[in-house]
């Protein structure tokens, strides 16, 4: 039905009202104490690369081949012995060498 | 024809309750969060329609809010960010009510609030879409100009303008 424009205006007047006065009686309110105890906690960047890190010397530790290096001619030439070598540079410029190895070299 | 309009952004630019929530100070968050309350659960209400879930969406907004506060660059705008995820978190529970209804709220009759007026505003804007809702609100009742409703709804000011258009001839449909 088509009704007439200053009908139709009060009519709107009329919603907005309505809308106005439901919508508005919303104004619930909640404390600041009680939102911040239902915030969870943040996750921080920082700690989630430093589980990263964590996981990843973890799997490298797990995973992780002894380097082979080829022993001079003599008996044990067909079997090369695994070795592994940490080296330590101290703030005097020292090096410090540790030869580990699971076989005694002849 | 006489307007009700509603305070909007209660948050001043360089607030120092803002930059300490930013930086992960949770008291200062729920100030913040305080001040806001009341617009977003009007903001809520309009979209959703009903009185259910209003302050159980506007919560989870909230935390929404608090996990991505530290990626909010223009801290001034903070009460338009937050309004964005009320939104935004709304118009996709509206959509969602059609199929899936929605979940009486705690401790809270459906029908708490007082009928003030002879015409049902629920049956009202029940007739529009969760989106016109949005934009009836913002534009009519909290003042908003059609540029700033388009960037907190995602979506042009043409389309604003459409979706009052609609939202109009939806409500004088639905008078009695």
């Amino acid at each position: 039905m088509k009704r007439a424009p200053e009908i139709r205006e009060a009519d709107e007047a009329r919603a907005r009202e309505a809308i106005a006065s439901w919508v508005g009686a919303a104004a619930s309110r909640r404390s600041a104490r009680e939102i911040a105890e239902r915030l969870p906690a943040r996750r921080s960047r920082g700690g989630f690369i430093l589980v990263l890190l964590a996981a990843v010397v973890v799997a490298a530790t797990l995973f992780e081949r002894p380097a082979r290096v080829d022993a001079p001619a003599g008996p044990s030439a067909e079997r090369p012995t695994p070795v592994r070598e940490l080296t330590v540079v101290l703030s005097s410029g020292t090096r410090l060498s540790i030869v580990l190895s699971s076989e005694r070299n002849p | 024809m006489e307007t009700t309009s509603f305070p909007v952004d209660s948050v001043a630019p360089g607030d120092p309750v803002v930059d300490a929530a930013c930086d992960g100070d949770r008291d200062a968050f729920g100030r913040l969060a305080e001040r806001e309350w009341e617009g977003c659960a009007r903001l809520a209400r309009a979209i959703l329609a009903s009185d259910l879930e209003v302050e159980d969406q506007v919560q989870d907004a909230l935390v929404a809010a608090w996990r991505s506060l530290p990626k909010l660059r223009d801290r001034a705008r903070f009460a338009a960010w937050l309004r964005r995820i009320v939104i935004r978190r709304c118009v996709r529970r509206a959509r969602l009510s059609r199929w899936l209804p929605l979940k009486r709220m705690r401790g809270t009759a459906p029908s708490s609030a007082p009928e003030t007026s002879s015409l049902d505003a629920r049956r009202v804007l029940a007739g529009l879409s969760p989106r016109q809702r949005a934009v009836l609100w913002l534009g009519e009742f909290e003042g908003r100009p059609d540029a700033e409703i388009a960037s907190l709804l995602g979506i042009s000011a043409s389309t604003v303008r459409a979706h009052r258009r609609q939202a109009r001839l939806r409500i004088q449909e639905r008078l009695p």
